[in-house]
């Protein structure tokens, strides 16, 4: 045989150059030898070619939106950047609010105050509704009238005991008990009233509110 | 407009992020690349499951493949690298191949009637034996040449070794099925 089985089949196959394709096939317009090798190749390339092939399963179809998904590590380097995006943005968010909520931190004398909107502002004017000396008259007039109001009241008990059981002794040690009364509720609007003063200086002093209104006193 | 045209084209769109594109490319090359890896590995869900692989690196390397003509060649060496890396593993002992177990030869229809010689199921059952007895670089080298008719030099970048090597697989492969086979192959062509 003038061709070898090699080149034979590689004619057979198509992948012989040129030259060497000539050669075969010049081999076998001439070589029976080399005629009955090339038929006994192309039946085994056709039964190779016989072969069936198998249907891909359906579950091999493919899928873009997985295959663009991109590999496990990028996802975790793209969902920390993603999460530190929204940590920025919610970081900002609160600092937007704090500055527009102007919180404030106040100490007291009964401890830390913390409060929004900015300094707080007193409910009524920092300056007194009234005057000292309006102050002073205002309890000096109710002290007159609980003194006048007593002395009604000791006159009325005294008109209603004169000539049964009491004396006069006993009458004058109930005006002393009434004066000693009267006394000390002038002490205790004195006491009141330099207490009320304390605490509005306090008051005032921390601009937190107004100076309340002390019942029966009218400026 | 030749397939490999085609293909060029869509790998060029495929590349730009074309994701239905690439699908297009991969019905053209599934039912290709899956019965590769079937009778390279010899077990379907081995082979779903490396085809499934294949061709998702594919996707994601398209950007590095540098000549779209190389396209299949490039499809197919990353086939047979994830049937090499399957291959590898070791089998359980209760493993059967799918391809080995198909059937019992007897139980065939069309089986050999008389002296007429073998019908056509019959002969697909004994090539597929005889492919599936020869070694695994033997039966890829005939795979990638007979089935699928890639060049010497194109099984050799597939197959990352020399042209050479390729032939001589191929050869040893093909005197090895001609002496199985080549009974079988004159008796159906007589009973033709």
């Amino acid at each position: 045989m003038s061709v070898s089985p090699e080149e034979i089949r590689d004619y057979l196959l198509d992948d012989l150059p040129s030259p060497r394709r000539a050669a075969v096939e010049a081999a076998l317009s001439s070589d029976p030898q080399a005629r009955k090798e090339l038929e006994i190749q192309r039946r085994l390339v056709n039964a190779l070619h016989s072969l069936p092939e198998a249907e891909v399963p359906e579950r091999a179809s493919f899928a873009p939106e997985v295959a663009a998904r991109p590999p496990t590590w990028q996802r975790g380097v793209g969902f920390g950047f993603r999460l530190a995006a929204v940590c920025a943005a919610l970081l900002v968010g609160l600092s937007g609010a704090v500055w527009l909520c102007q919180p404030t931190v106040q100490r007291l004398p009964e401890g830390w105050l913390l409060s929004f909107g900015g300094a707080p502002k007193p409910a009524v004017s920092a300056s007194p509704a009234f005057s000292e000396e309006q102050l002073r008259t205002a309890i000096r007039e109710e002290i007159e009238r609980s003194s006048a109001r007593w002395a009604s009241a000791l006159i009325e008990v005294s008109a209603s005991t004169a000539g049964a059981e009491g004396t006069e002794a006993e009458v004058a040690a109930l005006r002393e008990e009434v004066a000693a009364m009267h006394a000390d509720s002038a002490a205790a609007y004195r006491f009141l009233n330099a207490k009320h003063e304390l605490l509005k200086r306090q008051l005032l002093e921390f601009d937190l509110a107004a100076v309340p209104e002390i019942p029966g006193i009218r400026p | 407009m030749t397939p490999g045209s085609e293909d060029r084209a869509l790998v060029r769109r495929a590349r730009r992020g074309d994701a239905r594109a690439y699908a297009v490319l991969v019905s053209r090359w599934e039912k290709k690349v899956y019965n590769y890896l079937l009778r390279f590995l010899g077990n379907r869900e081995d082979a779903l499951d490396a085809c499934q692989e294949t061709f998702l690196k594919a996707y994601r390397g398209l950007p590095r493949l540098a000549d779209t003509g190389r396209f299949p060649q490039w499809l197919f060496r990353i086939a047979h690298n994830e049937a090499a890396t399957l291959h590898r593993r070791p089998q359980p002992a209760s493993a059967v191949g799918d391809i080995e177990a198909t059937a019992d030869f007897a139980s065939l229809p069309g089986i050999r009637v008389g002296g007429f010689g073998y019908g056509d199921t019959e002969l697909a059952f004994l090539v597929e034996q005889a492919l599936s007895a020869l070694p695994v670089r033997q039966r890829e080298a005939v795979l990638l040449k007979v089935t699928y008719g890639f060049k010497f030099d194109e099984i050799a970048e597939i197959l990352d070794c020399p042209a050479s090597t390729v032939k001589s697989r191929l050869y040893a492969a093909f005197d090895a099925l001609r002496e199985v086979l080549e009974p079988v192959t004159t008796s159906k062509e007589v009973r033709g």
